[in-house]
């Protein structure tokens, strides 16, 4: 016992909870379902935005969008795909609750903030290169059935993959906070699909004063900063808001963790 | 050590520890006894910092559970066989569990072979029986090597083999000099396990004390006595009453004696000249003393139902 109360001030602490959450997430078959979930939807989807653009070009009736970068049919489909996209960076908290594996976790890093820390630290590069991957994917899938209406500028697809990749790891981390507030997988996902998908709908719709308020929820402010828009505000500008959510996700996260029971 | 001050905790109208102070020594297995919803688990939960204490603390080897520095060396433990994730491998949760803390790797497959659970390592914990998912936890509560064991009704789910596994390996972590504590219900298991007791009820502490000392502090321990001579027993019964003592007789010729000793009824009944046939002390069984002790505190109803689960 002499030995071990030696070294027991090694290893351990953030790293060692990193690396613990690291093993947690690729040990369960679920975290790769969600992955190939997700790439199935992307490339579907990708599949039907091209379709239709194609459509819309041929067709008198339609609005005539002209040629488009297969990385830009990409970046229209996160706006559809982000919920499933989402699903690992949910089930990375709420499984927790689920299994009742959380009172073990606990155990293993009873510092609660740091808990969530490290789970954010594994999921930011998961999700940056499950965001990038699906780009590339959903570009690749869309522009064969572009056709003449599409183009694919590798550098400028790359690009767009990365910004996705980027919005992805950021909306991960989002993800995560509202996750360890909520607890629950239902919870947790009606509450992203809320304010990710129907909030800007519903804002837009309204028009106006709706459309400008819209302007600051996240996936509205991650759209601008994927498409490098210059209108209403820069992207940086976007992926500062964005960044913004996820912050206060997680102090709200971290703030409900430390105060309730496991 | 366990060291608690004052710890209480409440759920709303329910107080499921009340002002718990006590210490858990060194060196052996103190056994944490008390009917179902005592408060047992959560006094461990507390200690190991899952739930926040309404008032007062737990502190293990001298800190808040939180406060220690890789936790799983110094303090293992068994709480809820179910927490793992019914999708990871026993060796991939443990594995997980080991990086945690900067434990070496190897010491999963140290641990696994320990709880006999090689074979089955690489399958889903959510195959698992209840007996397996138990191993798995104490092979969790073994993985640092600590000096502090916090095992919460170890025995559960375990067949007559495991039950004992568990008895000699509680033993043998208490003669390691490590601190070992054992909840359970069932006063029999503890019989055969604990070299200390703490009771509770209602989440109150009940006694803290050797073994020994909780029989022998029941008002249960009595003295049987027989004789032929039916008068002169009434007359050995009256005086004994007059003494402070409880009579009962049983039949005309025999009856019991409660909170006497056997001594001041033999020396009674010489002087009285009753002839004996029979004076025995029969001390409580441990079971019967813990019965006595939580009587009142039984959560739900009748005692002497919960004296039924005893078995
Ligand atoms: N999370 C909780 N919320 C509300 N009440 C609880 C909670 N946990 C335990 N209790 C209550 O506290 C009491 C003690 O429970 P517990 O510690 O599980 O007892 P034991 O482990 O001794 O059986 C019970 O009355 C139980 O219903
Ligand atoms: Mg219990």
């Amino acid at each position: 016992m002499t030995a071990t109360t030696r070294t027991a001030r090694r290893g351990g602490g953030l790293p060692g909870a990193v690396a613990a959450e690291w093993t947690k997430l690729w040990s369960v078959r679920s975290t790769w379902w969600c992955l190939l979930g997700a790439a199935a939807v992307m490339a579907a989807v990708c599949a039907q935005l091209a379709v239709s653009h194609v459509y819309d070009n041929t067709h008198p009736d339609r609005p005539h969008p002209g040629v488009e970068s297969a990385g830009e049919v990409a970046i229209s489909a996160v706006g559809l795909v982000q919920v499933v996209m989402l699903a690992v960076a949910m089930t990375v908290i709420t499984s927790e609750y689920s299994t009742g594996l959380i009172r073990s976790t606990l155990l293993w890093t009873p510092v609660r903030r740091r808990l969530l820390l490290a789970k954010a630290v594994v999921l930011v590069p998961v999700m940056f290169a499950v965001g990038t991957v699906l780009g590339l994917l959903g570009a690749g899938a869309a522009s064969p059935l572009l056709g003449r209406w599409g183009t694919f500028p590798v550098p400028d697809v790359i690009a767009d993959a990365m910004a996705v990749g980027t919005y992805a790891a950021v909306a991960g981390v989002f993800t995560l906070g509202v996750g360890a507030v909520l607890r629950s997988a239902v919870g947790t996902l009606t509450t992203v699909f809320l304010v990710l998908m129907v909030l800007p709908t519903l804002l837009g719709a309204v028009g106006g004063p709706g459309e400008k308020a819209g302007r600051v929820l996240p996936s509205v402010a991650g759209d601008h900063f994927m498409r490098g828009d210059a209108h209403p505000y820069g992207p940086m500008v976007g992926l500062a808001v964005t960044v913004g959510w996820a912050a206060i996700a997680m102090l709200a996260g971290a703030w409900v963790l430390h105060r309730r029971d496991a | 050590m366990i060291t608690l001050r004052g710890l209480t905790k409440r759920y709303g109208e329910t107080t499921a520890v009340r002002d718990l102070s006590l210490e858990v020594l060194p060196g052996r297995v103190t056994g944490f006894l008390g009917p179902n919803g005592a408060g047992k688990s959560t006094t461990m939960r507390m200690i190991l910092g899952l739930d926040r204490p309404t008032a007062g603390e737990a502190l293990v080897c001298g800190r808040p559970y939180a406060a220690l520095r890789n936790p799983l060396r110094r303090v293992g433990a068994l709480l809820d066989a179910k927490a793992v994730h019914a999708g990871r491998s026993a060796r991939a949760h443990l594995l997980a569990m080991a990086r945690s803390n900067g434990i070496p790797a190897r010491r999963v497959g140290e641990v696994i072979d320990v709880v006999g659970l090689t074979p089955v390592a690489r399958k889903r914990a959510g195959t698992f029986s209840l007996g397996m998912s138990q191993r798995l936890g104490i092979a969790g509560a073994l993985l640092g090597d600590p000096e502090v064991l916090l095992f919460d009704e170890p025995v559960n789910g375990l067949d007559p083999d495991g039950v004992r596994w568990v008895r000699e390996l509680a033993r043998s972590l208490a003669d390691e000099g490590r601190t070992v504590l054992v909840s359970s219900h069932l006063m029999s298991e503890m019989q055969l396990t604990a070299d200390r007791l703490v009771v509770i009820g209602k989440g109150r502490l009940l006694a803290d004390a050797p073994i020994a000392e909780v029989i022998a502090g029941s008002s249960r321990n009595r003295v049987v006595v027989r004789s032929p001579d039916t008068d002169r027993l009434r007359l050995l019964a009256d005086r004994l009453t007059a003494a402070g003592m409880t009579v009962e007789r049983v039949s005309a010729q025999e009856m019991t004696v409660w909170e006497g000793s056997v001594e001041a009824v033999g020396d009674l009944a010489h002087r009285l000249a009753v002839p004996l046939h029979r004076l025995e002390e029969r001390a409580a069984s441990l079971e019967q003393a813990y019965m006595e002790l939580t009587a009142e505190s039984v959560e739900f109803g009748a005692p002497a139902a919960a004296g039924g689960a005893g078995r």
